[in-house]
């Protein structure tokens, strides 16, 4: 990096800026026994602010300084206003709504000006609850922080900076609880994050994919949120949380596979009723992995497995069809995913009427021109709704599912199990920066487990997550 | 990546669990039956008891390896590598006669069960592909998996012998010991390939962290395992009687007593292919201390070189049953052949020397420690001295001395 001393052989650092004026910069002079000169950004800086904080002290008071500390101190009202020597420091303030005030040519001040322009705070759409709170993260980083804030009120909460993206400029911000988390995870974050040279971030999933697990990998190994009171309790139990400007999605590290078992109104509710919901949506997430493939593979090899009254009406529904076991199911469970893909980039308005009739029409027209069995549509519609069970790794658990039924349509039962056992080898395998992926079950962690598939009362839970490197364990004395 | 092998004391005891029915299910009550008759649980009975003496001497040995030490590298610092190399050649091969047989056993239970007309490689070839991709995922994975598959193999095994007790005959069990236990006794030579299970261990003397004290629960999951085997031993003569050796596959057998009406459909076979994944991780556990082997007889220390070792032992168990009668060979040459008294040193005369050679290593590892120690202290001394010495001439140059 430059430092303006370096700069001005050549050009001083405001001439630098100057020369690379965007139409939506503005330039203020004012003269006095030094000249004064104001650098705002249009949209980006709260032009009242610069006016009343900035721009009219200085007119009123500040025309006889001849030092930045002397404006610092004697006339800025501005409450965030630091000093900086480095013009790409400057350069990055700047573009990201900060005020530059040059009263010297070797240094500015930079006032924090940003504008909070943006979307309101409402509920996240996709995380609804009917208990709990509302409150959903939105694009700003400063709102975010704030919401953030608002739940952690404390010198504890540990937020650094780290700006990325050659030309985008993204603020992020790395948060955690500094007595809880662990230090090593978070200088790890840090660094991986500093590390990134590429040219724009422009939402948090741009950063999660240089926090995943080094080298391909197919499950998710961040965890992601819209909700600011998850992000908070996250970082109660030892997590690190990521903010991007630009995303209201908010990243969370270290991730585990229960977490997506883990519903955001899980923690306000009964714990028995919790504890039903959650063996319900793992029982169904691996009942829609597999029921495609297992149904596949009884139907080609071993249908003697069915009992016979339901052999016989599968028998029933299936005997005038032209394709094959598993080239129908395949067929559904394309159609599904394409009815899928089509509603979420439909307008909100066409999308529920359009899907719903796609659904009935396509599936009741299939059906009944004899084109596919009833069972199957059954299954593939059952298989694709249940996966939802899981919302962060649905697309993922969409891709196994097909793959399984190829392979159990290929192989029969034996090529299912072995497939399934590959997929659970890799999986335990993974781990997100120190924690298996699929702990407390694999490596058994018996006090993680009391907030796994069976949710015991928060007054009983006296430990952190274990599989989480932390400072702290102890949640309750 | 091969390497990543760390396993806790209670893993490997849930994978004892598993593993040691997992084989025995396939066929051993079978030949067991040809050769001592309905008498075979008790055969059963006192080899494991035997099992059980070999394995509190390793899990001695265990507990007193505080270094860590991998049997390679006890048994070459103690009595030669040489010896070392030998014994692990014979492990080498114990552990590929026991994978051969295993993988022709495994592949029959879904060719003659599940999908008869499949071709025989088509089932091998992606149990071999399945267990270089375990392997290369690392112990410590395969350790974790049979944590998630544990409760669902051993629900699958125990519903496929208790749901089949009802329909034993216990008269096919009497009269016991008609021909005395002498009958018995002499026939068990011919069965030891089929046990020493527990050698495997062995193979994870420097793969458990050093916290880890509680020996004690390798014993209790034996025990849990032996009393499975017995069990299943006890129900497919009591289920068969005297036509127990005409069978090829025990479990399959056993479990189609489970189903009382037929309009149920054959809910049995889940429950055979649930519990086969216990075969799997046996083949797993296996190839991977076979690997081990090859690797400290060959010096393999590099990534890929063990890559190349594991797809070897891989190479020749697909290739084998190819090229002769898997059965036949193994029956013949190593268990009622010249092989098991080969294979006896590994199974029964290196357990009990264990304790002594690692309490030897251990002796070695102190005292080249306690050398290393007075090396550094002398050397600091040396340096301090040094020092000294040169304070004192630079004194005396300041004091204008010579």
């Amino acid at each position: 990096m430059k430092t303006l001393s370096q700069t001005i052989f050549d050009m001083n650092a405001l001439n630098q800026l100057v020369k690379e004026s965007t139409p939506d910069m503005r330039i203020r002079h004012l003269s006095g026994v030094k000249q004064i000169t104001v650098l705002s950004l249009d949209g980006m800086s709260d032009d009242t602010y610069v006016s009343t904080q900035v721009v009219q002290p200085i007119v009123e008071m500040g025309l006889n300084c001849k030092t930045t500390h002397q404006l610092s101190q004697k006339v800025i009202f501005a409450i965030k206003c630091d000093s900086v020597t480095l013009v790409d420091k400057m350069r990055e303030l700047f573009y990201n709504g900060y005020t530059l005030v040059f009263i010297s040519p070797d240094e500015c001040l930079a006032l924090d000006t940003r504008t909070t322009l943006g979307r309101n705070i409402v509920q996240p759409p996709t995380s609804n609850v009917t208990k709990g709170p509302r409150e959903g993260f939105v694009e700003s980083i400063k709102v975010n922080i704030t919401l953030l804030r608002k739940r952690i009120k404390g010198p504890e909460l540990h937020i650094e900076y780290v700006t990325v993206g050659k030309h985008t400029n993204t603020m992020v911000a790395i948060c955690y609880i500094s007595s809880i988390a662990s230090q090593e995870i978070a200088d790890k974050i840090v660094q991986r994050i500093k590390a990134i040279t590429v040219d724009g971030v422009l939402d948090s999933s741009y950063i999660s994919s240089y926090l995943d697990h080094r080298g391909i990998t197919l499950f998710r190994m961040v965890g992601t949120t819209e909700k600011p009171d998850v992000v908070a309790g996250k970082m109660l139990e030892g997590r690190i949380a990521v903010i991007v400007d630009g995303s209201p999605i908010v990243l969370t590290i270290p991730y585990l596979f229960v977490e997506d078992i883990q519903g955001p109104e899980d923690y306000y509710g009964s714990p028995e009723i919790i504890t039903v919901n959650r063996i319900l949506r793992s029982l169904s997430a691996v009942i829609c992995v597999i029921l495609p493939s297992l149904y596949v593979s009884l139907q080609l090899f071993n249908y003697q497995i069915i009992p016979l009254k339901f052999l016989i009406t599968i028998f029933d529904a299936t005997q005038n069809i032209p394709f094959n076991p598993l080239v129908e199911m395949v067929v559904v469970l394309v159609i599904f995913d394409i009815l899928r893909e089509a509603n979420a980039r439909m307008p909100s308005i066409a999308g529920l009427s359009l899907s719903l009739i796609g659904a009935v029409v396509l599936g009741d027209a299939a059906v009944r021109a004899g084109l596919l069995g009833a069972p199957a549509v059954m299954i593939g519609a059952l298989s694709g709704i249940g996966l939802y069970t899981m919302p962060n790794n649905t697309l993922l658990l969409t891709l196994v599912r097909l793959v399984l039924t190829f392979i159990g349509g290929i192989m029969g039962l034996f090529g299912l199990s072995l497939a399934v056992v590959a997929i659970l080898a890799y999986m335990v395998s993974l781990s997100s920066f120190g924690a298996p992926y699929l702990a407390p079950f694999a490596p058994d962690i018996s006090s993680d487990r009391k907030d796994a598939l069976i949710k015991v009362p928060l007054s009983k839970m006296y430990k952190r997550p274990q599989s989480i490197k932390q400072k702290n364990d102890t949640r309750i004395k | 990546m091969i390497g990543d092998n760390n396993i806790k004391i209670k893993q490997l005891m849930l994978l004892i669990i598993l593993i040691i029915p997992g084989g025995k299910y396939l066929s051993l009550p079978i030949v067991m039956a040809r050769g001592i008759g309905r008498d075979s649980p008790y055969a059963c009975l006192i080899l494991f008891a035997i099992d059980l003496l070999m394995l509190l001497c390793i899990v001695w040995a265990l507990n007193l390896n505080t270094y860590r030490k991998s049997v390679y590298e006890i048994i070459s610092s103690t009595l030669s590598p040489i010896v070392a190399k030998i014994i692990m050649g014979i492990f080498a091969l114990f552990l590929l006669v026991r994978l051969s047989y295993l993988m022709v056993y495994s592949i029959d239970i879904f060719s003659s069960t599940f999908s008869i007309k499949t071709n025989w490689l088509a089932f091998i070839i992606p149990v071999a592909i399945a267990v270089i991709f375990m392997i290369s995922r690392g112990m410590t994975a395969v350790a974790r998996l049979a944590q998630i598959l544990f409760a669902f193999i051993i629900i699958a095994q125990l519903t496929m012998l208790i749901l089949s007790i009802p329909q034993t005959d216990i008269g096919n069990l009497q009269p016991v010991l008609d021909k005395g236990i002498g009958g018995v006794l002499r026939k068990l030579p011919d069965y030891t390939l089929w046990y020493g299970d527990c050698l495997i261990l062995l193979f994870f003397a420097d793969c458990i962290p050093k916290n880890e004290e509680k020996y004690g629960i390798l014993v209790a999951g034996f025990g849990i395992s032996a009393a499975i085997c017995i069990g299943l031993s006890v129900v497919y003569i009591g289920l068969f009687g005297s036509y127990a050796k005409y069978n090829n596959l025990a479990m399959s057998k056993v479990s189609q007593f489970i189903i009382q009406q037929t309009t149920l459909g054959r809910l049995d076979w889940l429950m055979l292919v649930i519990w086969s994944v216990s075969v799997l991780i046996k083949i797993v556990m296996f190839s991977f201390c076979c690997m081990r082997s090859i690797n400290h007889i060959l010096n393999i220390t590099t990534q890929i070189g063990k890559y190349i070792s594991l797809i070897a032992v891989m190479v020749i168990i697909v290739v084998l049953p190819l090229l002769t009668d898997v059965k036949q060979l193994v029956s013949d040459a190593f268990s009622t052949g010249w092989g098991k008294y080969v294979f006896w040193v590994c199974q029964y005369l290196l357990p009990p020397l264990l304790p002594l050679l690692v309490c030897r290593t251990n002796k070695r590892e102190q005292a080249d420690n306690n050398i290393i120690l007075n090396s550094k202290s002398k050397l600091k001394k040396l340096v301090d001295g040094d020092a000294q010495q040169q304070t004192n001439m630079a004194d005396s140059i300041m004091r204008g001395q010579p």
